[in-house]
């Protein structure tokens, strides 16, 4: 083969192939793999990009819709929306609610807090709560029972949801009760039995900051 | 095989010497003419070719007197079959000349063993040809070999030439349809020998090689002697099929001043063109390039068949296999190898294009990333400014909607029975219950798909009275009814139903009574309760 075709022809084939054979290598071993590199890179960034210009879209969105909502926040924010139902808290609630409504009393049972599935509140380290509670009050008149169910209702921190009310008469208006009341006495007539679920909103202390959703 | 490439070599084998020919596109020029008993005869050729002819490729040409001809009717024979019937014909009419190839004529003229096949025998007309294995032949073969060069192929000059001689006889004479067209071309070549290559429509003939006298001779010696070998050509013509009815074109390639003596010798009936060496190449399309003396025709030769794109006839045998088809295998390696180094290049060019340009999207998108993180950062940082928590504030604000939508009133609701029964009526019970108070709260609003009659019962409301028992049952029936009907008229949207009579009027319940004193049975026993239900939508 040498003699026929010569050192040089063999070597021009020779450098040719080594061409074919390192162009061949460039591109499937260097560019194509390059190249996939780089477009992932640019589909990534163009996520990264999108995503961040969304943040600050939702951003802006939330500046607007804030000034709307602020002053409600705050107000509830106030009136005890955000608690962690401490029983102690409960109990003052309970004995102001009672005051200004004039009962004569309020004897109250309350079951363990629960969380109650929501999760956007989850998503930013807050938890709804709820307790279920029942409350017994004795009153003079069915008036100041529903006058204690109004401001468990606007008085009373947090959500309530009231699940049943009864309101029955326990003893009839006789002489010697008129005399004993007027005495001083204070001789419930009526009992009123409230049946309601406590919601608040506390922070969730085993959150991660870090996994805060935007 | 395609004659490519603008510079070529062409060597002519003749009796005595190897002339050489240097051609570019349709240019020629005769460059050395090496005797074939010269001493160094392999050193000085290779070096013309590998060195002064920068090693063009090399077109071989029989120009010598032995040269073999011969016209075979092949049998009909099948596809398959024509090729290996073909050599074993070729070899049983050259048995002893191994450069060997055979021509398929178009021509339906006879063959020579025509008559003893008979008319029964259809197959196709072939012009055999052969050359003796020679000693010019194997040294300009070895020396080919020894160059290197590329070897284009081995052709016998007349049966290259015969289009040619066509070609050029329509040019100077015509053409006349319908007439067999016979051409003879006639030329000197510079080794000293006479060809006449003679054609019948486009179609070797015939072809004779002479001897010339001298080179130098005189014009009118010259033209007698190319004169008297024409009329021995003439005398064996009419054994191939020539007639006087046929068209005949003479051309004789000649210096000037012969062609007087030329017109004057020659009495045959023909078209006669003598034309200088120059003419006919520019009827051809081509150019001789350095030569003076324009009676010698081979360099026409040369050029004609350097400017095809396929030889005629390319003439085989071992020896050129051997130089050639190596050669041709690793030209085709290099062409694909060279096909496949610009398609390699091209797609290293697009995928080097396209990882720029991903590579400057890339940058553009990480300036603009860096942008709008400046952005964001300016955006959170007005946010923290403010000290508020936004997505706290929008959802704690969304449960606390949702409560506050799902939270049942009953006050308004008791306040409006009361308000329609009268403060005088004694109430001994009431009890309000909303009728969904288990409803999920992660929902938004109320429970979808739910029947509008059940969206409408959402709470149920229970009075409870008692009559004393000494009261008329009717007249406490009639109380009953007399509440719940003014019930109805304040709760118009909902459905109210006395669910329990006092005296067990109820016709739902048994009945227990005496026709006598209603004092006469035990006040204990009597049913004095009544309940009325109100079952209502949302206030």
């Amino acid at each position: 083969m040498m003699n026929v075709l010569g050192a040089g022809r063999i070597l021009a084939l020779a450098v040719i192939a080594g061409m074919v054979a390192f162009l061949g290598a460039s591109y499937y071993f260097l560019l194509v793999p390059q190249q996939q590199k780089a477009e992932r890179d640019v589909s990534k960034i163009e996520r990264e990009v999108k995503q961040r210009e969304a943040e600050i879209q939702s951003i802006r969105e939330d500046f607007a819709t804030l000034e709307n909502v602020q002053e409600r926040f705050e107000t509830v924010s106030r009136f005890g929306f955000f608690s962690e139902q401490r029983r102690y808290d409960l109990q003052s609630a309970i004995k102001s609610v009672k005051d200004l409504s004039g009962v004569i009393a309020a004897q109250f049972e309350v079951q363990p807090v629960k969380e109650v599935e929501n999760e956007k509140l989850q998503g930013i380290g807050y938890k709804l709560i709820k307790s279920d509670a029942v409350i017994n009050v004795e009153a003079f008149s069915d008036v100041e029972a529903q006058r204690f169910v109004y401001y468990l209702n606007h008085g009373f921190p947090g959500q309530v949801l009231i699940k049943k009310m009864e309101i029955h008469r326990i003893r009839d208006v006789t002489q010697p009760l008129l005399r004993s009341i007027g005495n001083g006495e204070e001789i419930p007539l009526v009992e009123a039995r409230i049946e309601f679920e406590w919601y608040t909103i506390t922070k969730d202390e085993n959150f991660e900051e870090g996994k805060r959703s935007r | 095989m395609a004659l490519l490439g603008s510079s070529k070599t062409v060597l002519i084998l003749t009796d005595d010497a190897l002339n050489i020919y240097q051609s570019k596109g349709k240019s020629i020029s005769f460059y050395a003419s090496i005797s074939w008993d010269e001493d160094m005869f392999s050193d000085l050729v290779r070096n013309i070719i590998t060195k002064d002819l920068g090693k063009a490729p090399v077109i071989v040409l029989n120009d010598m007197v032995e040269q073999h001809y011969r016209k075979e009717r092949l049998p009909k024979v099948g596809v398959l079959d024509k090729s290996s019937v073909l050599q074993r014909r070729l070899q049983v009419a050259f048995p002893t000349y191994p450069v060997r190839a055979a021509l398929q004529s178009k021509q339906k003229g006879l063959g020579a063993n025509d008559k003893v096949a008979g008319a029964a025998n259809k197959g196709d007309l072939f012009l055999f040809a052969a050359v003796p294995n020679s000693e010019p032949f194997e040294k300009t073969l070895a020396v080919i070999r020894s160059s290197y060069v590329r070897i284009i192929g081995f052709g016998l000059l007349p049966i290259e030439s015969a289009d040619m001689v066509h070609t050029l006889a329509k040019k100077l004479g015509g053409e006349e349809k319908g007439k067999t067209h016979w051409a003879i071309f006639v030329g000197h070549h510079q080794n000293g020998g006479l060809r006449q290559v003679i054609t019948r429509n486009g179609e070797l003939a015939l072809t004779r090689m002479t001897a010339m006298a001298d080179k130098n001779v005189d014009p009118g010696l010259w033209a007698k002697e190319v004169s008297g070998e024409l009329r021995a050509t003439m005398s064996y013509l009419a054994r191939f099929g020539y007639s006087s009815d046929d068209v005949l074109d003479i051309m004789i390639v000649s210096a000037p001043e012969s062609e007087k003596h030329l017109k004057a010798m020659i009495e045959i009936p023909c078209r006669l063109h003598i034309i200088l060496a120059q003419e006919a190449a520019q009827s051809l399309g081509i150019k001789i390039a350095g030569q003076e003396d324009q009676k010698y025709a081979d360099a026409i030769h040369a050029s004609w068949v350097a400017a095809k794109n396929s030889m005629t006839l390319p003439m085989r045998a071992t020896q050129i296999s051997s130089i050639a088809k190596p050669q041709q295998v690793a030209m085709l390696a290099m062409i694909v190898l060279f096909v496949a180094s610009i398609g390699l290049l091209y797609l290293n060019a697009t995928a080097l294009l396209g990882f720029m340009s991903s590579r400057g999207e890339y940058s553009e998108l990480e300036t603009r990333l860096q942008r709008v993180e400046l952005e964001y950062q300016e955006e959170v940082k007005k946010k923290e400014e403010l000290g508020l928590d936004v997505q706290l504030i929008q959802y704690s604000m969304a449960s606390y909607d949702e409560l506050q939508e799902k939270r049942a009133k009953p006050l308004p609701v008791i306040q409006k029975m009361i308000d329609a029964v009268g403060h005088t009526v004694r109430l001994d019970l009431i009890l309000f219950e909303p009728m969904k108070p288990e409803r999920s709260l992660n929902l938004r609003g109320r429970s979808r798909g739910k029947k509008a009659e059940e969206e409408k019962t959402d709470y149920t409301l229970t009075i409870q009275l008692s009559f004393r028992p000494d009261t008329i049952a009717r007249d406490a029936v009639s109380q009953v009814e007399t509440l719940a009907e003014q019930l109805r008229t304040a709760f118009t949207e909902s459905e109210v139903t006395i669910t329990d009579q006092p005296f067990d009027m109820d016709v739902s319940s048994p009945f227990v009574g005496e026709t006598e004193d209603i004092g006469e049975i035990n006040a204990a026993e009597i049913d004095t309760v009544a309940k009325i239900e109100v079952k209502g939508g949302l206030i």
